[in-house]
């Protein structure tokens, strides 16, 4: 194990701080508010749903600063080791406005002003990392913010005009400048952090992560904390050992060959997106998922490694064919991503084991995909259910069919009967009809306040005959999000 | 700086223009607000305060046999645990007995004996820290022994007639019936309800900083529920996250919170949780309303029966029978109709109370009417655009007389339909959804036509000269982000003739300001901004006559104007604000007689109205809608200032669209909240919102000095209307007639699936 860091060093609003003596789940939020008396970012939820608590990180990245939207509820102090943290407060100067809260006064995109410091936040990363940004985009953008007062249009109209307001001192020396404070609270080590039964590991290599898993088998393994963060605000759970993955610079390596695009358990969501290899089916999936505060700060690997039975990343993956690689000290077990969840709540971990990567085999010629994301709101909203298939078509017949679907069952589940039915046969009306009813055989779905068993049975069959249609080209794919595009465009 | 269509400024010579009111001025709010400098009640934290868990019932119906608080009391920093028998027998809250013979149920502090509702408070924790509060929660042990609920029964009843509606029907060529069950709505502002108590024993002065749309009703509660001497008491709304009706009275919460911290003589604060607020603050709507309308064949309506079926939840807010009684005087809307019969129910049940969330029985009222009105056109054959205009109640009738003894004071209701026609291309509309059907496309056309009281009675407004020379305007009304103290500074300016930056508006606390009422009912702008222009037509008289003596002339003869005051037509200077603010100093003037204080009685109610249209798109795989047209015509009389009002006029067509489609709370067979949760429940986020025409029309109100009428609630009155009409229009040919609220993708998927069962068996 390399050297013990006993504080967490980060720089705040431009200035270096080092916090001893923390409780480790100490919410960002409940430091800048109760320590710092920095009271302009909100808490509205608690939960990472609204957004009102967005502040900007900056983190160190080859060639310069990578920066973040977040929610600051559901960081944990301790992550925020070696990197920046930017609040509503530090963005203007005291006689003028940073361009995105002008645009925000000028438009007329704030009422009450309770959403407003998070939406500022939001509007403030992007100005930093971006050059313009679409109507569309804008509402992408504010996915994570939610506001009651303004109906959005404002702040879309906010988000849109800043670009032209340039700010008093250039982009580029703000990030210079962000570049060389971020050099300053560089440290290598472990970062261990001890209070009271509590203790926090924040290790900065692979090897020092999986000793720590061996030594501390029963542990949280925390990534992003877009989940487990909710464990602590939400259920007010106190996680006594926690092991954080977020200074493993080998977990957070995306590496594409002509046959796989291998992940690291570290990515974020944001970061796969960003990576021109991937399915434009999965990228227009991912991009419903959370808002653009949760896929900054989620992981790939937590999404899946947590098990949790709501989430759309795995059946995209099942289809896809995506094997996992778990690591226990020096063994590592690689398996399907389907053969990894196991029943409601319980997953092939065993103690110790830590999720390292994920392999998604890229699609091949002649293979149509489909991805669809069901449910009451466009943006992040849980799924009624999500259906993803994936066919490979050789001279006009099916030669492999992977349909998982999330929301059907209590694990992401294959439908292995329609697979069997389809497989073999003419990809065609006729052959779609007979597969529909086999999805009776493959699952056996709850009815509750999201949608009837009737509904999800039903909507899952008519979703393979919309997938038939759009990928032979009848229809063109239509997710609301295009629709979406089109509506926005003619906004008045 | 971008170039700004709203800042078209009719400008004088001097810079300014003519005439502040109808300008967009940009909000001088925002600053504060965009550099997160705003102060909100959690931002608020006095020197030794303490922190306040609530521990709620996780049942609906239970009887308390004890409550054991020896363990949180000794936990670590927990400087009290409290529960009912600490209280004694202090009272709730009072109710508005709006309805003849209302039983009214007031709240218990904290439960005592029983608990009628899942969140209700039974005890407080007290600690020093919030953590420690948090920790010592799970240690108070409650005995609770499941009970049958209370029956509860009918917390009012009121019936209201005109004309022999039996006889109407018994002519009727046709006679249309719906049934429409509203969802129960979350209020859900931004800012959960929050309360800062601090009394200063040594004083006996008590300040309370709350989240509230009614300080001055929080202030008259707080003295008499506590026996505190009003003058002691001090209540301060600082900048609040958003109400929507859900913070107009105050909650056992935060009386609870102020009795504790004159027991302790400490400062205590409370802040609820996202589900704090989900289970135990007001929602709104829920309620279930029937109708039936009577017409000839002509299509003019002959008579509307109505019953309307409110819940109130397991305790009355203030104005716990005011979305019953609304609806009911409201119906039937902007329409003649020749007989009348509506029967209001108000029923207690064993869930959250029910408050007067943005609507409050002004969108139930108009769902109900215009889903008959569609519904008739239906059976008539008739185009409901048609059938509408030839009910509407013609301009020259206004001022019109209702069966309920209501008074709409103004509008063109024909007008605005016609406009909403011609702005969306109606027949065109039409033409294209025909042509969508014929390629299986399941797509529709709806109106949604309304009237919008906008409140009655009185409010306050003061006005002094500070020492600085800024005029300061102390209004009764209050804000939660409609822009307040931009429009009302823009209404004194004009009334003193002065510039807006002379003037500082000062509203929500009840040591600066007037009694008053505070922001409700869409009234504000009507009521109390009318009060800051009598207040500052007063003020400027006032400053004529006193300046007309100094400078020893007629008061004809003084200018004012946003440098201070002159003589007219002399060469002299005159006095800067600042030097008259220094004259009242040192005595040459008397400043007091500048002082204007009153309370203005509006002469009725203000009535908006509008026509809303909306083209849906359903996607026949999943039921989903999309709203792909929304055209709204508003009459909102005269305009203070444009870029606010259609803020308002956009946010509320967001929350009626989550009101239509998504927004959702629900309780099961238990009563237990199933979707106590920003992941359960749908609030419209960036994408679902549709974007919108809008277009307004102006006839001036008669009710009020300003002769405007409200904005903040007809968002979610006529939108959600029209999407319910479009949405029927759309599932009409499928042989679909009835979905409820809100009209989800599954609602609406099983709907056709039944729908195309039972055609099939007819088939066979």
């Amino acid at each position: 194990m390399s050297a013990e860091l006993n504080s967490v060093c980060f720089n705040l609003n431009g200035e270096k701080v080092i916090v001893r003596d923390v409780a480790p789940t100490t919410t960002l939020l409940d430091y800048l508010r109760d320590v710092r008396s920095l009271t302009g970012t909100k808490e509205g939820c608690a939960e990472g749903d609204c957004g009102a608590c967005t502040v900007t990180l900056a983190s160190p990245a080859s060639g310069g600063v990578i920066h973040r939207a977040v929610n600051a509820c559901i960081q944990f102090l301790p992550m925020l080791e070696g990197q920046a943290i930017t609040t509503v407060e530090a963005i203007g100067t005291s006689g003028k406005l940073h361009p995105c809260q002008q645009a925000m006064v000028d438009h007329h995109g704030s009422q009450c002003g309770f959403c407003t410091p998070g939406i500022v936040m939001s509007l403030h990363t992007a100005y930093l990392s971006r050059a313009d940004i679409s109507r569309s985009e804008a509402a992408d953008l504010l996915a994570g913010n939610l506001c009651r007062c303004t109906g959005y249009g404002p702040i879309i109209d906010s988000a849109c005009s800043m670009f032209s307001v340039r700010s008093t001192v250039a982009l580029e020396t703000v990030i210079a400048e962000e570049a060389r404070a971020l050099e300053s609270v560089q440290r290598t080590g472990c970062l261990v952090i001890r209070h009271g039964l509590q203790q926090f590991f924040s290790p900065d290599s692979l090897d020092d992560l999986l000793t720590l898993a061996d030594r501390h088998p029963h542990a949280v393994i925390l990534a992003g904390a877009t989940d487990v963060g909710l464990w602590v605000t939400k259920q007010k759970r106190v996680l006594d050992t926690i092991i954080c993955l977020g200074r493993v610079a080998e977990l957070k390596v995306i590496s594409v060959s002509d046959f796989a695009i291998d992940v690291g358990a570290g990515v974020t969501y944001d970061q796969l997106m960003q990576v021109p290899e991937l399915p434009d089916e999965l990228t227009r999936l991912m991009r419903r998922i959370g808002g653009q505060q949760v896929r900054q700060a989620g992981t790939i690997g937590g999404n899946i490694a947590n098990g949790s039975p709501i989430g759309d990343m795995p059946p995209a993956l099942i289809a896809l064919g995506a094997r996992i690689t778990l690591a226990s000290g020096h063994d590592r077990r690689d398996m399907a991503l389907e053969d990894f969840f196991q029943s409601y709540g319980k997953q092939d971990r065993r103690p110790g084991d830590v999720l390292v990567s994920i392999s998604i085999p890229r699609p091949a010629s002649g293979d149509h995909l489909g991805f669809y994301k069901i449910s009451k709101r466009f943006d992040q909203d849980i799924s009624t259910l999500c259906g993803c298939f994936a066919l490979t078509i050789t001279d006009g017949k099916i030669t492999s069919a992977r349909i998982a679907f999330g929301g059907m069952a209590g694990i992401p589940k294959r439908a292995s009967h329609v697979e069997a039915v389809l497989t073999g046969l003419e990809w065609s009306e006729d052959s779609v009809r007979k597969a529909q009813s086999a999805f009776g055989d493959d699952f056996q779905p709850l009815t509750d306040l999201r949608g009837s068993a009737g509904y999800r049975l039903g909507v899952a069959q008519n979703l393979l005959w919309r997938f038939y249609l759009e990928s032979t080209g009848q229809i063109a794919p239509t997710d609301r999000l295009e629709l979406g595009q089109l509506n926005l465009a003619g906004a008045s | 700086m971008m170039a700004m269509p709203q800042q078209r400024h009719a400008t004088s010579l001097d810079g300014d223009p003519e005439r502040w009111i109808g300008q967009s001025r940009l909000r001088c709010e925002d600053d504060r607000l965009v550099r997160g400098n705003g102060c909100f009640v959690d931002d608020i934290k006095p020197e030794t305060c303490a922190y306040v868990i609530f521990v709620r019932s996780p049942v609906a119906s239970a009887e308390i046999k004890s409550v054991d608080k020896a363990a949180a009391r000794a936990a670590r920093g927990v400087l009290a645990v409290l529960s009912a028998e600490d209280f004694g027998d202090i009272s709730g809250a009072a109710v508005n007995p709006v309805v003849e013979g209302m039983q009214l149920v007031e709240f218990t502090v904290l439960a005592r004996d029983r608990v009628s509702a899942v969140g209700q408070p039974v005890a407080m924790v007290i600690a020093e820290t919030l953590a420690q509060a948090i920790d010592a929660v799970d240690l108070v042990a409650i005995d609770y022994h499941a009970c049958e609920p209370d029956p509860g029964g009918a917390g009012f009843a009121h019936r209201s007639t005109l004309g022999d509606c039996d006889s109407a029907f018994s002519k009727a060529v046709v006679i249309a019936s719906v049934c429409v069950q509203h969802a129960r709505l979350a209020p859900m502002s931004l800012e959960p309800r929050a309360v800062v108590a601090d009394y200063d024993r040594a004083q006996g002065n008590f300040t309370i900083w709350l989240s509230t749309q009614t300080p001055w009703r929080a202030h008259a509660e707080l003295s008499r529920i506590l026996g505190l001497a009003p003058a002691r008491v001090r209540v301060v709304a600082p900048d609040v996250g958003g109400s929507f009706g859900g913070k107009a009275s105050i909650y056992p919460e935060e009386v609870a919170v102020a009795w504790a911290s004159i027991a302790l003589g400490r400062p205590l604060k409370w802040c609820a949780t996202r589900s704090d607020e989900f289970l135990a603050a007001t929602h709104g709507r829920g309620g279930t309303l029937r109708g039936k309308l009577a017409l000839a064949d002509n299509g003019k309506f002959l008579g509307l029966k109505a019953e309307l079926d409110f819940p109130l939840g397991n305790w009355m807010p203030f104005s716990a029978a005011i979305p019953g009684s609304n609806a009911a005087r409201i119906l039937p809307g902007p329409y003649q109709v020749g007989s009348v019969e509506i029967n209001v129910t108000g029923r207690i049940t064993p869930h959250a109370p029910i408050g007067i969330y943005r609507g409050a029985g002004r969108p139930e009222a108009a769902m109900l009417m215009e889903r008959l009105v569609d519904e008739a056109a239906r059976l008539l054959g008739m185009d409901p655009l048609k059938l509408r205009s030839i009910n509407l109640i013609p301009p020259e009738l206004l001022p019109y007389a209702t069966h309920a003894g209501e008074i709409i004071d103004s509008g063109d209701f024909p007008k605005a339909l016609r406009e909403v026609a011609e702005l969306s291309d109606y027949p065109a509309l039409c033409t294209l959804r025909d042509a969508a059907r014929l390629k299986g496309e399941i797509s529709g056309v709806g109106l949604g036509v309304y009237i919008e009281p906008c409140g009655r009675g009185s409010e306050s407004a003061a006005i002094r000269l500070r020492h600085d020379g800024i005029i300061v305007v102390a209004t009764g009304s209050t804000a939660q982000g409609q822009g307040r103290e931009t429009a009302f500074a823009q209404i004194a300016a004009d009334a003193i003739g002065v510039s807006p930056n002379n003037i500082q508006i000062i509203h929500g606390d009840t040591d600066l300001t007037l009694p008053g009422v505070g922001a409700l009912a869409s009234r504000s702008t009507a009521i109390g901004g009318s009060a800051v222009l009598m207040a500052g037509g007063q003020f400027k008289a006032k400053v004529a006559q006193e300046l007309g003596a100094y400078f020893n002339c007629h008061p004809d003869e003084v200018v004012i104007d946003h440098f201070g005051c002159r003589q007219r037509s002399t060469l002299s200077a005159g006095l800067l604000w600042a030097d008259i603010a220094a004259a009242c100093d040192d005595g040459r003037l008397c400043g007091d007689n500048f002082n204007v204080k009153i309370d203005y009685q509006a002469d009725g109610e203000a009535w908006s109205s509008g026509a809303c249209l909306a083209a849906v798109a359903i996607d026949r795989d999943t039921g989903n809608v999309q709203v792909k047209k929304l055209t709204w015509v508003d009459d909102a009389g005269s305009v203070i200032n444009p870029m606010l009002v259609k803020g308002q006029l956009l946010g509320g067509m967001a929350q009626g669209i989550g009101e239509a489609l998504m927004e959702s709370l629900v309780y099961d067979n238990e009563g237990q909240l199933i979707t106590g949760s920003l992941l359960d429940y749908a609030v419209p986020k960036a994408q679902d919102v549709p974007p919108i025409h809008i277009h307004k029309i102006e006839t001036i109100s008669p009710s009020n000095a300003l002769g405007v009428k409200g904005v903040g609630e007809a968002g979610c009155i006529g939108i959600p209307a029209a999407v319910a009409n479009a949405v029927h229009d759309a599932l009409r040919p499928l042989g679909v007639h009835h979905v409820d609220l809100p009209m989800t993708g599954a609602r609406i998927w099983e709907a056709i699936q039944r729908a195309t069962k039972i055609d099939q068996e007819g088939q066979q």
